[in-house]
């Protein structure tokens, strides 16, 4: 599986590969090099390399790039969730913030800063009770931060957030940061 | 029963492969090197051990210049000590006497139960940790561990001269401050006794002295 | 500790949602474990590079683990050299055995302990009361756990999970008066009572937190003061030392030492770091006369030489479970072993074999937290992966495969995509939470989300801009 999309990436010319999601950034540049330390071959391992050395998680890309001066109109009560891969794995640590920021939101600080959505894969399956009651902790410093909307890089962490959000009921929106970014971009071109 | 050459044989016999390695996060072969470097103001090594002590709740109760009589005649009025136990170590030098003469009645040496009934504990101190406001004591000079410990009150001396920057510059000189070797037991002792066992609540004197207080020699 | 509190005969999943069903423990929890991560961030301050000092200290206790046989076997002729009695024990029961025959010997009834991992570990307490001892865990929350009949939750603040009434409680079984919930009269209260058992006490036990071998030296680090008087009071001094405590110089205890206290409490020392190397010597008018080492493997030497060996660097500092999301919501019982949080998960399948010890890694999302908290830079989330696929090969097949297809959905994009469209489906179709397996453990709690009305990926493609 993973090799599959090792040949494709590594066949492809282009300078920098964006990823738009956390965990699959983290999984290129971190985890393959692992996997294919194990059970791949010296082709493999070549490649892995190769590949990980320009694929960018997209806002660390985004904001490598120069952040867009798009101050929109959007003031919105924001919370950003940081997600644990992105943070701890690849260092990601200001950049998606600085790009929120960009777009005029109102982003607030949260109590839950740093801290796992609960999602972790299969974790979420194995043990549902303690994952929901992790969720809850980011909800409800989101809620308590006054935020109205989540902004997240990560697919997951935003589908586990916004699953227990609509179980409980709350007046909570979530987006990824390129959405937020590029509504905030339409919005300064019309 | 295992002996010691049996259980020996079964760690080196772990070790004859070399430990696999975690390719994400290797270990490096950073030596030891330099000591640990510190971003606390460590010049004036005096000046940040009084900051530092009291900083964690011990009590500064003489400097060098003040004379020996005032500071114990002092922690008499604040204490008010019925019963003392001194030490050997050579900073005491003359306080039993003085507090003789003061209507506090020194212990003559004995056991934990002796030195349990005893409300304030003197002894010297063999030197100090700038960084940490750490006391440092040593059972050889001493003869006992239990002065610093039993009373509810311990007032250390401490000669100004003998005060090491960070507890790794006392460590790695062990040999020049034990030349004729390691005692049975050296406390390093920062602060009154504490426990954070109930909601994490900081509370003082739980099963050591509840006020540690300081005079610098 | 009592079994009733510890077990792992009952699924991981049952021990942590009765964790998570009690509202006051994740209250106290999340009160405790914020408290420690500030405390932590100021003394992790003082250094000029936190991350040099525990790179520094990852490379030292890599390099004893290399050659842990040599520094043991220089650490044991220091100990004899200063006439510290040296026992050797593989496994539990021989660790008990050494400590019961020191008992017998000294005819020791009134035991007093100063609070030790390792002990809980090989259930001495039991070991010592069967055959007549009356043991008193004299650390304040080790006593109250002691007399609430409970284990301890965490491996630094036993009673953690308790809240001050809640001590007040069962202090009161003991005390003859009211006593009120001030934390400060508790300890008071603690220290009157503990205080006479001290004086009167035949023997104390403790654990080594560190042992130097180049001198023979046992460091033992704390704070109420409880250790130093079980190990200067009583007439005999037993010490337990998981054998992967040693460091060889007193330059490489010093990196530990500093980063001990300040990932453990915050502190940037402790109120005692005592060093003890030998027995009472002859113009010594107190201090033990008798020292015993006994030296535990317990399991430790399968770990060394194996993917995990760096498990043996841990120094027991806790500073993983307050940063562990999971350790949060579940306090240290759910863990069903002594060791709970992410150093848990790792060490009791290793030391531990069960099927219900396997499972225990699966108590982790793999946020990383724990290694990045961890003073000693373990890699835990690592070896939590490496231990869960280490159980999965042994699971049935058929299990397996259940997990395995739902794994691939949520670790995919284009599965995500199709599993997003799937579940809606199925979520107008079915009520998801009759489907069993996976499905139906995720809408417990969660709803099976409904796509958003034009999802990013979709507006993407559109090339909306
Ligand atoms: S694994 Fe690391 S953080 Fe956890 S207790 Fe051990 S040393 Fe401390």
């Amino acid at each position: 599986m993973a090799r599959t999309t090792l040949r494709a990436l590594a066949s492809s010319d282009a300078e920098a590969i964006v990823v738009p999601a956390g965990s699959c950034a983290t999984m290129i540049r971190v985890f393959w090099r692992e996997l294919f330390e194990l059970a791949g071959t010296d082709e493999d391992r070549r490649q892995a390399e190769q590949v990980a050395a320009r694929t960018y998680e997209f806002s660390e890309f985004l904001d490598a790039s120069g952040a867009p001066e798009n101050a929109g109109a959007d003031r919105t009560p924001t919370v950003y969730h940081r997600s644990c891969h992105m943070l701890r794995e690849l260092g990601i640590d200001r950049q998606p913030e600085r790009l929120l920021d960009s777009t005029g939101t109102d982003r607030r600080p949260t109590a839950a800063e740093g801290r796992c959505c609960g999602f972790g894969g299969l974790f979420s399956v194995k043990l549902p009770e303690v994952s929901v009651a992790m969720a809850d902790e980011v909800l409800d410093a989101a809620k308590g931060a006054g935020a109205e909307r989540v902004v997240g890089c990560d697919t997951s962490c935003l589908l586990q957030l916004e699953s227990r959000a609509q179980r409980r009921g709350d007046e909570l929106e979530f987006r990824h940061l390129a959405e937020v970014l590029d509504q905030a971009a339409t919005e300064t071109e019309s | 029963m295992t002996t010691r050459a049996e259980f020996l044989a079964a760690v080196r016999d772990r070790l004859r492969e070399p430990i696999p390695e975690n390719h994400l996060r290797p270990l490096t072969e950073a030596g030891l090197g330099e000591p640990i470097r510190y971003a606390v103001e460590l010049s004036d090594p005096e000046a940040r051990f009084l900051e530092a002590a009291t900083g964690v709740g011990a009590e500064v109760v003489g400097r060098p210049e003040d004379d020996l009589r005032a500071i114990l005649e002092r922690v008499r009025d604040d204490v008010r000590p019925a019963r003392a136990v001194v030490t050997d170590d050579p900073e005491c030098k003359g306080v039993a006497p003085i507090l003789a003469s003061l209507g506090v009645e020194v212990l003559a040496a004995g056991g934990p139960s002796d030195v349990a009934t005893a409300d304030l504990g003197v002894t010297g101190a063999l030197g100090g940790v700038a960084l940490t406001g750490s006391l440092v004591m040593d059972s050889g000079r001493a003869r006992t561990r239990l002065a610093s410990l039993l009373p509810e009150v311990h007032l250390a001396l401490l000669a100004r001269d003998r005060i090491a920057a960070t507890p790794g510059d006392f460590l790695r000189e062990l040999s020049r401050w034990f030349p004729d070797g390691l005692p049975s037991n050296i406390v390093f002792i920062t602060g009154p006794s504490r426990s954070a066992d109930i909601e994490l609540e900081i509370t003082v004197g739980v099963h050591g002295p509840r006020k540690v207080l300081v005079a610098l020699r | 500790m009592s079994s009733e509190f510890l077990t792992l005969s009952t699924s991981l999943r049952e021990r942590t949602a009765a964790q998570v069903s009690d509202s006051r423990l994740r209250s106290n929890l999340a009160r405790a474990t914020d408290a420690f991560a500030d405390r932590k961030a100021a003394a992790y301050a003082q250094f000029a590079d936190p991350e040099e000092v525990r790179a520094k200290a990852r490379a030292a206790k890599g390099e004893v683990l290399r050659r842990l046989d040599q520094i043991l076997e220089r650490l044991a002729d220091r100990l004899e050299a200063v006439g510290a009695q040296v026992h050797w024990a593989r496994t539990d029961e021989e660790a008990r055995d050494h400590v019961r025959r020191i008992v017998q010997t000294h005819s020791a009834h009134r035991i007093v302990k100063s609070k030790s991992m390792l002990s809980e570990e090989i259930a001495l307490n039991e070991a010592l009361e069967e055959i007549g001892s009356e043991v008193t865990e004299t650390d304040l929350g080790e006593w109250i756990i002691q007399l609430a009949r409970e284990a301890p939750s965490h491996i630094i603040v036993p009673a953690i999970h308790k809240d001050r009434t809640q001590v007040r409680d069962t202090l009161q079984r003991v005390a003859e008066g009211d006593l009120s919930d001030v934390p400060g009269e508790l300890a008071a209260f603690a220290r009157r009572e503990l205080r006479q058992r001290f004086l009167q006490a035949d023997l104390g036990i403790s654990g080594v937190n560190f042992a130097v071998a180049e001198s023979g030296t046992l460091v033992l680090v704390t704070n109420e003061g409880n250790g130093r008087l079980a190990t200067s009071v009583p007439p005999v001094h037993v010490a337990l030392l998981g054998m992967e405590r040693v460091v060889e110089t007193w330059e490489q205890l010093d990196l530990l030492l500093a980063l001990l206290p300040r990932a453990a409490t915050g502190q940037p020392i402790t109120t005692y770091v005592s060093a003890i190397t030998g027995a009472r010597r002859p113009k010594e008018l107190d201090g033990p006369r008798e020292l015993h080492v006994v030296v535990v493997d317990n399991g430790r030497s399968s770990i060394l030489g194996t993917e995990f060996t760096e498990m043996l660097a841990c120094i027991r500092c806790g500073a993983c479970l307050n940063v562990c999301p999971v350790y949060r919501q579940t306090g240290g019982h759910g863990y069903g072993w002594v060791y709970p949080g992410p150093m848990g998960a790792v060490l009791t399948p290793l030391l531990v074999e069960s099927k219900g010890a396997a499972e225990v890694p699966n108590a982790s999302s793999l946020c990383g937290a724990c290694w990045q908290a961890c003073p000693v830079g373990i890699p835990l989330q690592d070896m939590l992966l490496a231990l869960r696929r280490r159980a999965s090969e042994e699971a049935r097949l058929g299990e397996r495969a259940a997990w395995g297809a739902w794994a691939a959905a949520w670790s995919r994009p284009w599965a995500y995509r199709a599993s997003l469209r799937l579940a809606s489906m199925a979520a107008r179709m079915f009520n998801p939470s009759k489907v069993p397996g996976p499905p139906q453990r995720w809408a417990l709690g969660r709803e099976v989300p409904t796509p958003a009305r034009h999802s990013f990926r979709d507006q993407w493609r559109k090339g909306s801009r």
